[in-house]
């Protein structure tokens, strides 16, 4: 398990993506990379909701990450007021509006994603399925 | 991030924009496009090909100052980036059908 703490102010995010690119270092650079443009949009996005929703400066965000074989596993945990999740509207696509496109971006980045509230703490378990690399080509 | 603005003729204002579009930048460059608005520069071509990242807090800032100069007579036009992750948050949101993107700002300045 690795894990990266964030200070909750939108500079300090730009750690996630430097995180994930350590996290995914063991697989094929071509996978790699994908995963990790994959994973850093979301769980960017998904960090600045606790930035934006934070009740104290001195809060901080806590990520861990797990790689295995099938996937990419991202948990986010902040101490921030509960999450409604029907409070979220969705957007709609022939009324272009300037706000509310985070959760939208996220679900189309994930393959899955979990929403629990522990010990007064809102977790978030975003999982990155991992294509199948294709077979490399042999000389027979 | 760097922010350069030029005017063409037309009164087409070129901003280019290099880094990330992210929450941390999109204040600045709401405000520098707020700053154009409300001076009266409302053809704004914004030029995203050396952009890297953008996500929904900088697409927010491209979207407010789309909406503030269409409804004054004008729009707000974009180079591509030239990064496919950072186009990636135009393709998800579908704002690559809203705003009008092409590969270069001489083709959005020439054709207005």
């Amino acid at each position: 398990m690795n894990e990266l703490l964030v200070p909750l102010d939108h500079e300090s995010l730009r750690l996630i993506g430097p995180w994930i690119t350590e996290l995914v270092d063991t697989l094929d650079e071509t996978t790699a990379q994908a995963l990790t443009s994959r994973a850093e949009l979301a769980v960017h996005e998904l960090a600045t909701n606790s930035v934006d929703h934070s009740n104290s400066p001195t809060d901080s965000l806590t990520l861990r990450g797990t790689l295995d074989s099938g996937a990419l596993r991202i948990e986010l945990s902040d101490q921030g007021d509960p999450v409604d999740l029907s409070a979220i509207p969705a957007p709609d696509p022939n009324e272009p509006r300037v706000r509310g496109y985070g959760m939208m971006i996220v679900e189309q980045l994930v393959s899955t994603l979990d929403y629990e509230r522990i010990d007064e703490r809102n977790v978030w378990t975003a999982v990155f399925d991992i294509p199948d690399t294709p077979p490399t080509p042999t000389d027979s | 991030m760097d922010i350069t603005s030029h005017t063409h003729n037309l009164d087409v204002v070129v901003v280019t924009l290099t880094g990330r579009l992210d929450a941390f930048e999109a204040k600045d460059v709401r405000a520098m496009l707020t700053e154009h608005v409300e001076a009266g520069r409302c053809r704004l071509v914004i030029d995203l090909s050396a952009v890297s990242f953008v996500d929904s807090a900088g697409l927010a800032a491209l979207v407010q100052a789309m909406k503030r100069c269409r409804q004054a007579g004008g729009d707000v036009r974009l180079v591509r980036p030239g990064n496919s992750d950072a186009n990636r948050v135009f393709e998800l949101t579908k704002f690559d059908r809203v705003f009008q993107m092409r590969d270069s700002a001489t083709e959005l300045v020439d054709g207005w």
